[in-house]
């Protein structure tokens, strides 16, 4: 079974990113494209939003700007069931599919907390005040604190903290800042500073595209998921080279910045203040060479320097509130599902300014890139909901082909010798 | 002379502008200073002079002692040097990033 949801999504990304398109092609209904890309057996019920579809969209406007379309992956929906997929988790009532999010009750309200990093949980006491030694007491504290108090203090300690609530859909999903446009030489050299899935999703998707890609990483805190699993790593990051570089370092920060001026395309995930208090602004380094594009992924916006990981941003973009309505059960959707999302959006705002001759900084929220990807929000979600759980019991699953990794992946700093001269 | 904090507690600098949270404390009594003056919950009404260390804090970071048996995050930078007991807060190193999310 067939519709246009995903081509009607990606013209409208097209036309946002001010790029000429007319895509008609058919392609799975919201609902297979939910099951299929193994979205449905992560969170265990039907999200009544065309979002699988709106992912392959995606990636169809990103195909229609692209040299050579045949290199990059089948489907879009599929990229957002991967990780899942390849490490068979799936969501655990009020527990995220990665393991370390939850879903909790405040006093007033719901938030998610995710406890990804090794040491988040010396973070608590500082965040509640007062002592919580598992979970179940955690969310006992919890249950009697203000969303606003819990959220405000979580932002100005660095804990990811999401309140459970459905935003208004933003007029737009990226902000540019124009600089001056040229062409560049092809392929383009992009340094990725970012780690984990969004960041180093949208680079290995502009490399399918021929860019070279040089991933950056501290040697004191390399790219997280070279410990995850190893498979979804390959996937994400086979054939990029590698460099190491401590910034806290004056002849290595004064590597990056070389790095930097070299690049033709720089994505970036960090927090706002991260990179202005070691000296690099995306400014300066645009303006000083046309045509240069600088990509900046945060959590909730340049204006705000909170974290949060594609789990929690989820609850922020409103995906609990939508199940909840539908399936009156708030959880958490798919895995870390804000990430993948970006990835796709992230690399198709690139690529459509490389083919305008670059020159911008171009600023993704994922909140609101991933709100933006849910569409509008229709009354009866209920109906859809079962509805569209029938036409996918009808269909029965028939899982995309997973994809194979392009090449293999780098030792951390495998490059220096190549690129730090 | 010293006192007992609590995890949370929020410090303010008496010479400058810092501010910094309690993350990790010992449960024992900590001189903390800034600038070589106690630092005081709540901010001052009116700054005095340092009369120690002005390196400087910078807001976001985190801050440690020797022995990491500490931790505070600046939660609003200024000039002066955040001690304890005497001995001098290094910036701690960024967090590692997580291998999932």
């Amino acid at each position: 079974m067939q519709s246009d949801h995903a081509a009607l999504y990606a013209n409208k990304l097209l036309t946002d990113l001010n790029v000429k398109a007319r895509i008609t092609a058919q392609a799975d209904h919201p609902a297979l494209a939910w099951q299929n890309s193994g979205l449905l057996q992560v969170t265990g019920l039907m999200l009544p939003l065309p979002l699988a579809s709106h992912a392959d969209g995606a990636l169809m406007a990103l195909k229609a700007i692209s040299p050579d379309a045949k290199t990059l992956p089948s489907y879009g929906s599929a990229l957002l069931g991967e990780r899942a997929r390849l490490r068979q988790t799936i969501r655990n009532g009020r527990q995220c599919a990665g393991g370390y999010g939850r879903l909790m009750n405040t006093a007033d309200g719901r938030i998610a907390l995710n406890l990804v990093r090794d040491n988040d949980w010396d973070l608590v006491p500082a965040w509640l005040e007062d002592y919580a030694a598992n979970w179940e007491s955690l969310s006992d504290i919890v249950r009697q604190r203000s969303t606003r108090d819990l959220t405000l203090r979580a932002a100005e300690i660095g804990l990811a903290v999401a309140q459970d609530m459905l935003p208004e859909t933003p007029k737009l999903w990226f902000a540019i800042k124009k600089f001056t446009a040229s062409t560049r030489p092809k392929p383009p050299i992009i340094v990725d500073l970012s780690g984990l899935w969004a960041g180093p999703l949208a680079s290995s998707l502009l490399a399918m595209n021929g860019a070279h890609v040089i991933k950056v990483e501290s040697p004191t805190r390399p790219d997280g998921m070279r410990f995850g699993h190893q498979g979804f790593y390959d996937l994400l990051n086979a054939g990029k080279d590698c460099v190491a570089l401590n910034f806290r370092n004056a002849e290595d920060l004064g590597h990056l910045k070389t790095l930097l001026h070299k690049a033709d395309i720089v994505i970036e995930a960090s927090r706002p203040r991260a990179l202005h208090q070691i000296g690099i602004c995306a400014e300066d380094f645009v303006a000083a060479k046309a045509g240069k594009i600088w990509a900046r992924l945060t959590a909730y916006g340049q204006d705000e320097n909170r974290i949060g990981f594609g789990d929690d941003i989820g609850i922020s973009a409103g995906l609990a509130t939508i199940m909840e309505r539908a399936h009156a059960e708030p959880c958490f959707v798919g895995d870390a599902i804000a990430d993948p999302v970006n990835g796709l959006h992230l690399a198709l705002a690139i690529q459509a300014s490389l083919t305008q001759g670059g020159g911008a900084i171009i600023d993704v929220s994922m909140c609101d890139v991933l709100r933006y990807a849910m569409g509008d929000i229709p009354q009866d979600l209920p109906h859809i909901a079962q509805d569209w759980q029938q036409i996918a019991d009808i269909n029965r699953p028939s899982f995309y082909d997973m994809r194979m990794p392009r090449g293999t992946v780098k030792t951390l700093g495998a490059d220096n010798s190549v690129w730090l001269c | 002379m010293g006192e007992i904090f609590k995890p949370g507690v929020k410090l303010s600098s008496a010479v400058c502008k810092t501010q910094i949270m309690a993350l990790r404390v010992p449960a024992s009594e900590l001189d903390v200073k800034c600038g070589g003056v106690p630092m005081q919950i709540g901010d001052p009404e009116q700054l005095l002079d340092a009369v120690g260390e002005m390196s400087g804090t910078l807001v976001g970071k985190r801050y440690v002692d020797e022995q990491d048996t500490m931790e505070f995050l600046c939660t609003r930078g200024g000039e002066g040097t955040v001690s304890v007991n005497g001995k001098a807060l290094d910036i701690k190193q960024a967090k590692q990033l997580p291998s999932s999310d």
